[in-house]
């Protein structure tokens, strides 16, 4: 069974992800910031990892920086729904760190789930 | 002031003599004339006299009478009338003094016993007419007086037979008269000087009197004239004072309104970050809600509704992060006389038959640099507001496109331009117009004037979001029931100085020494790596009680510190103050995390020159940081 660690400082993101991704069949742990999405990755390594980018604590380009320096080849979607700056900016600094797929907020389910297994499978 | 004896004038006014003198003749002169006919009257008169009084000797006195003396005076009065008198007055006076004079002297010699007692009066009458009517001076009068006394006694005592008594008698009165004579000449003469000098005095002061009113006069003419001037120029300062106070109010509302639109904006993004937050849930659970329910879930209709309520929200969003110029835009030279022509045939249909629509475009005014499909919004909202404002009554819709060499003047009246050249699009009604106060606030996102449901309020907001983003500018010009005219400056390709999508890609690089502090060391290297792509020399501490010590002994050696704010020990704002101490020119920038409480004012306090919310962006990151080590060090 694969499983799938959803990192968001959002409460009501963090149970909707871990509901949708339950329902197809994954393992799914969730963090409320980068240090407790590491924690956490540390006690149950995942396959995928969807990280949100503005984040108090360790924000989510600095978490993706180092999963990607633990583990290369880990999977990584980052989702933002902006800030400051449009999210399109912190996704492609996200692609940059290592992310291997991005998301706006708000996005689709199903994409979201296709995207997770297109990963999975490669 | 006068000679006592000679009564010329001396000291001060002893250039008035000459022109006494001429005066004196002058005046000498009617008096001369008659002083002659009034003699000759007499001396011819007495002659008749003669005849009776000494019949023996009467041939030989009417000798002298008609003879000598009449002809002289005669020649005299006539003599009178010449210009000479003027100059030989006074010698002329004397000389027929002394002839009359002589006269009666020598027929009192001749005279016989008889007459000898009474001819000598006729002397007495030549004394009256000498000293007083001729105007003889006084030293000449006293000296011909003196002189015919002299003569009479004279002769008298050897020419005649005359008793001494009588003579002595003569002698008296003769002396007497002179004395008289010349006492009542003296006054006369004195008189006259005394008056002479008094009118030249009051011509003087007359004169004096007159200057001191010309120059007042003068000094009045000037002043006025002064005052003209001062007042026209202070009209002139007024006006350009009131101008520039306009102008300046002007400026000031519209940077008001440039600040009030940009926080607007930054709060807009603020609100669409946790409006995208609050959305993705619910458009989650209603996707998944919507996948377990069957096609004929009496549910299904009402979720579905939740779902399509989210969708238009998430428009919402957009269109406030178009707005807030928080969109990605895909920028391409364009020539907007296309779109304009494109937006044109879309909207004609839909106008209604009273608005006439006037085109005025040039297809040579230059490209901009846009989105095409932003374009076509920015151009199909303004037509749209425009038809609304004459829906009522009609009108006509203009659109001109033409190009604009923007100066500084103009720079003035609209601060978000520069000078350089501008593609200019304007786009006029002749609608309903609107007011001073609506005008200041129609590119306020959610502000309409629009019935509420005709309009969400947001198309002016996001047309100016989109000119902005273009780096150009929309003015607005507007009366009540006149119209309303929208005009956009776009600058030229060529002219633009694109920076947001550009420079995504060109990092901006260099080679100076950076000092790094994080207590997390994966994040020290993570910047080590990211700076030195750069260029730059990185050195990275995690302590900051490290980095502090390896500053004071090297104070000189790094160009910037860049350190995190959360630190155990030290904070990195107090970190840097305590570096500043020993280098206050230094450089530096905190890093803080999402939703740590520290300001731009208390950084700016604390001497810190910019704070950067994690996560870092590496292409913000490094212009900030190029731009801090470019600027120029003000001693504070």
């Amino acid at each position: 069974m694969s499983r799938v660690l959803v990192i968001d400082d959002e409460p009501y993101i963090l149970l909707m992800l871990k509901k949708l991704f339950e329902k197809e069949g994954f393992e799914v742990d969730i963090a409320i910031n980068g240090d407790e999405g590491i924690r956490m990755f540390a006690k149950y390594p995942a396959d995928v990892i969807i990280t949100d980018i503005v984040m108090p604590e360790k924000e989510g380009l600095e978490t993706i920086r180092e999963f990607k320096q633990t583990n290369p080849d880990l999977k990584i979607i980052a989702i933002s729904g902006g800030g400051r700056i449009d999210s399109k900016e912190y996704l492609d600094s996200a692609r940059l760190f290592g992310a291997s797929k991005v998301f706006r907020k708000p996005f689709k389910q199903r994409e979201m789930v296709n995207a997770v297994h297109e990963l999975l499978s490669e | 002031m006068l000679n006592t004896l000679t009564l010329s004038f001396k000291g001060d006014q002893a250039n008035l003599e000459k022109e006494f003198l001429e005066e004196y003749a002058v005046k000498s002169q009617g008096a001369f004339r008659f002083a002659m006919i009034l003699a000759l009257i007499f001396y011819d008169l007495f002659a008749f006299l003669d005849v009776n009084l000494v019949p023996e000797i009467f041939k030989q006195i009417w000798l002298i009478r008609f003879g000598i003396v009449s002809p002289i005076l005669i020649i005299a009065f006539i003599f009178s009338f010449s210009k000479l008198f003027l100059k030989y007055g006074q010698i002329t006076i004397n000389l027929i003094w002394l002839i009359t004079g002589g006269g009666i002297i020598y027929m009192n010699v001749i005279m016989s016993a008889e007459g000898i007692y009474s001819y000598y009066a006729g002397l007495m009458l030549i004394f009256f007419f000498g000293y007083t009517f001729v105007r003889a001076r006084f030293l000449n009068a006293v000296f011909i007086g003196w002189a015919l006394f002299l003569a009479y006694v004279f002769t008298s005592y050897f020419y005649t037979e005359v008793e001494m008594s009588h003579l002595r008698i003569t002698i008296a009165f003769f002396l007497s008269a002179n004395m008289i004579g010349m006492f009542i000449n003296y006054t006369l003469e004195i008189n006259d000087r005394r008056d002479f000098y008094m009118r030249k005095l009051l011509v003087k002061e007359q004169d004096k009197v007159k200057l001191a009113n010309e120059s007042l006069e003068k000094r009045v003419i000037d002043r006025t004239s002064q005052l003209t001037r001062t007042n026209r120029e202070l009209n002139k300062e007024i006006k350009r004072r009131l101008q520039y106070e306009e102008e300046r109010n002007n400026l000031e509302s519209q940077l008001f309104q440039m600040q009030k639109l940009e926080t607007i904006g930054t709060l807009a993004g603020g609100i669409a970050h946790d409006f995208n937050n609050i959305l993705t849930p619910i458009l989650g659970y209603a996707e998944m809600a919507l996948e377990e329910l069957n096609e004929d879930d009496s549910l299904r209709y009402d979720i579905e509704q939740i779902n399509n309520a989210a969708i238009r929200a998430k428009d919402l969003v957009q269109q406030i992060l178009t707005f807030s110029r928080q969109v990605e835009i895909d920028m391409k030279p364009l020539q907007l006389h296309h779109v304009i022509r494109e937006v044109l045939s879309l909207v004609k249909a839909s106008f209604p038959s009273n608005i006439e629509i006037i085109q005025d475009l040039d297809p040579d005014c230059g490209t901009v640099m846009a989105d095409s499909t932003q374009i076509h919004q920015i151009i199909m909202n303004l037509c749209t507001n425009a038809s609304h404002a004459m829906a009522e009554f009609g009108g006509t819709l203009k659109i001109e496109l033409s190009s604009a060499d923007i100066n500084r003047s103009m720079v003035r009246k609209v601060p978000k331009l520069k000078v350089g050249s501008y593609v200019c699009l304007s786009i006029s009604d002749t609608g309903h117009g609107m007011d001073k106060e609506t005008m200041q606030r129609i590119f306020e996102p959610f502000f309409t004037k629009k019935e509420v449901g005709t309009g969400s309020g947001l198309g002016l907001s996001v047309v100016h979001g989109l000119v902005n983003s273009f780096n150009g500018a929309i003015t607005v010009d507007s009366k009540p029931e006149k119209g309303t005219k929208f005009t956009i400056y776009l600058p030229q390709h060529g002219e633009t100085k694109s920076k947001k999508i550009m420079d995504l890609d060109k990092m901006k690089k260099g080679k100076e020494h950076i000092l790094f502090i994080d207590d997390e060391e994966e994040i020290t290297f993570m910047g080590k790596r990211m700076l030195e792509s750069l260029g730059y020399k990185v050195t990275i501490h995690t302590s900051s009680l490290a980095a502090l010590e390896d500053f004071v002994s090297n104070p000189n050696l790094y160009d910037l510190i860049v350190s995190d704010q959360t630190m155990p020990n030290m904070l990195g704002t107090d970190m840097v103050e305590k570096m500043k101490q020993l280098k206050p020119d230094l450089k530096a920038v905190i890093i803080t995390g999402f939703g740590d409480s520290i300001t731009e004012e208390v950084g700016k306090d604390k001497g810190i020159n910019a704070i950067v919310i994690k996560p870092l962006i590496l292409s913000k990151f490094s212009n900030l940081i190029r731009k801090i080590l470019d600027k120029k060090v003000t001693k504070q």
